[in-house]
């Protein structure tokens, strides 16, 4: 007799939803309250038990070392030489910063832009207002670049490297330039992988930079991914922004 | 949930009809929004699996294929659903409902489209003949700005489970307490079934997540963005990235 393999998944599923709710249930006799967090799974009620995907990882060797570090935001670093320029009037002296602290310590600093995209010879939306229609439109792009500190800081021309920060998989190091005040140019000289060919992406992450790309590559995004704040905050994702200048075109 | 349907080819208007029909029917079937529908109500036992058609079946089976494969990240019993029960498919359900769509247009000859359901987005074919889909990925934590642009061919898919307000949590099945790495998560892969599963495990994972993404599903491809505003990818990723410079 050959065993359905849907019915043996069906059969876990079922197990583990009785193990499931007679946890629920003990816990509400125990606190009198539901629980604020949902409880794990019963042990043996949810199969054969593995090792998480790190552990496992670690187990099985390198064979596949860490991942690369693709791109550094600028909002932080941005903010940290300003601060960093206010207080001394040389060479940077970043201390041991950790890139985590870079980033945290600053407010942002943003270039933005809104995508746009061409419309299509047909398209429309199933549960709200639709989409249709032809030629194409674009909506329009802006960016801002605001400053975090109340006084206004000169940074000098030159480049900087910033101290080796630590991260998960290893240091990770940047490097600026600077001309008139502004960063023209981030690179990030080391990564936390040995993997050259991963690591040799250059991470210009500029704000001024990162403004025409996002300007450019904007022009011609013809969706966008990224999950909504909540169902009813469908509003706030970038897909509706489009959709609008779509609809107003 | 809002769904954008983007055809570059000429179809007869059947297919849209009968794919917005498909999608309603979902609706029915498997939304935790609807008290009445059956997955509300296996929810609340008011129904077995035995009284479960084989569609729901099959659905509920492959959620569990990806509980074992995710070592529990995905989990549709992990947390309630907004109805209140702990049955909740819809990570699975948006991918695997919006490759059917995809599939009913295929039927009606559809070979160049891009479907977006809620940010999970399948496509098949190129925008313009020689030119690929240019996929945005929203920024975890600028809603103006786009963390990566992906050009994108053929049949592809693409979902990103990501946390966009302070202080939202995603709470580890595994564990029961929120997780705290990733401000975002982005999967690609071939069939939005999968991918949009792997996302939401994949943030529960942590950067672990793709680590594993990448021994276990070398076909798919991700990147992750940490709540400071660091960004990992899987070594594949890069190739998809449209070049600032050239763009």
């Amino acid at each position: 007799m050959t065993i359905d393999p849907r019915d043996e998944r069906l059969a876990r599923l079922h197990a583990r939803t009785v193990a499931h709710r007679d946890e629920l249930a003990h816990n509400l006799l125990a606190d009198g309250a539901p629980p604020t967090t949902p409880p794990r799974a019963a042990p043996g009620a949810s199969g054969p038990s593995s090792p998480r995907p790190g552990r496992r990882h670690a187990a099985k060797g390198s064979r596949r070392t860490a991942l690369a570090v693709s791109a550094i935001s600028a909002v932080g670093l941005t903010g940290w030489f300003h601060q960093t320029a206010a207080s001394s009037t040389t060479a940077l002296d970043t201390g041991s910063a950790d890139v985590a602290d870079l980033a945290a310590a600053v407010p942002s600093t943003t270039s933005t832009t809104t995508p746009s995209t061409t419309t299509t010879s047909r398209s429309s939306s199933s549960s709200s207002s639709g989409t249709s229609s032809s030629g194409s439109a674009r909506s329009s792009t802006t960016s801002t670049t605001t400053t975090n500190t109340g006084t206004s800081v000169s940074m000098a021309d030159g480049t900087y490297t910033g101290t080796s920060a630590s991260t998960r998989y290893g240091p990770v190091q940047v490097q600026i330039t600077v001309a008139d005040n502004t960063i023209t140019d981030v690179e990030v000289v080391e990564y936390p992988t040995d993997d050259r060919k991963s690591a040799s992406i250059n991470a210009r992450a500029v704000p001024t930079l990162v403004q025409e790309t996002l300007t450019a590559q904007s022009a011609t995004v013809r969706s966008v991914s990224g999950a909504t704040y909540t169902v009813s905050g469908y509003k706030k994702s970038l897909q509706s922004a489009i959709d609008a200048a779509v609809a107003a075109a | 949930m809002t769904v954008s349907i983007d055809i570059r080819d000429d179809l007869p208007d059947e297919a849209l009809e009968a794919t917005v029909a498909w999608l309603h029917a979902v609706d029915a079937t498997y939304s935790t929004y609807r008290p009445d529908s059956p997955i509300s109500r296996l929810g609340r036992g008011e129904l077995s699996l035995d009284d479960l058609d084989a569609e729901v079946l099959g659905v509920l089976s492959l959620c569990e294929d990806l509980y074992e494969d995710t070592h529990g990240a995905f989990d549709i019993l992990a947390v309630p659903a907004p109805n209140g029960a702990h049955l909740d498919p819809s990570g699975l359900v948006k991918g695997w409902s919006i490759e059917r769509a995809v599939e009913i247009l295929e039927s009606f000859g559809a070979r160049n489209l891009c479907i977006n359901a809620g940010g999970d987005i399948a496509m098949r074919g190129e925008t313009a003949p020689g030119e690929p889909w240019r996929i945005g990925v929203r920024h975890p934590s600028d809603e103006r700005a786009l963390a990566k642009v992906l050009d994108l061919r053929g049949r592809t898919a693409v979902a990103t489970s990501a946390t966009y307000e302070r202080g939202a949590h995603i709470i580890d099945p595994r564990t029961g307490l929120p997780t705290t790495d990733l401000a975002s998560v982005t999967v690609v892969g071939t069939d939005l079934t999968y991918v949009d599963a792997y996302a939401t495990a994949l943030f529960v994972m942590g950067l672990d997540g793709l680590t594993w993404l990448m021994n276990e599903h070398p076909e798919c491809q991700g990147f992750a963005v940490t709540h400071e505003d660091l960004t990992y990818a899987t070594p594949g990723l890069i190739d998809l990235v449209v070049d600032p410079a050239v763009a």
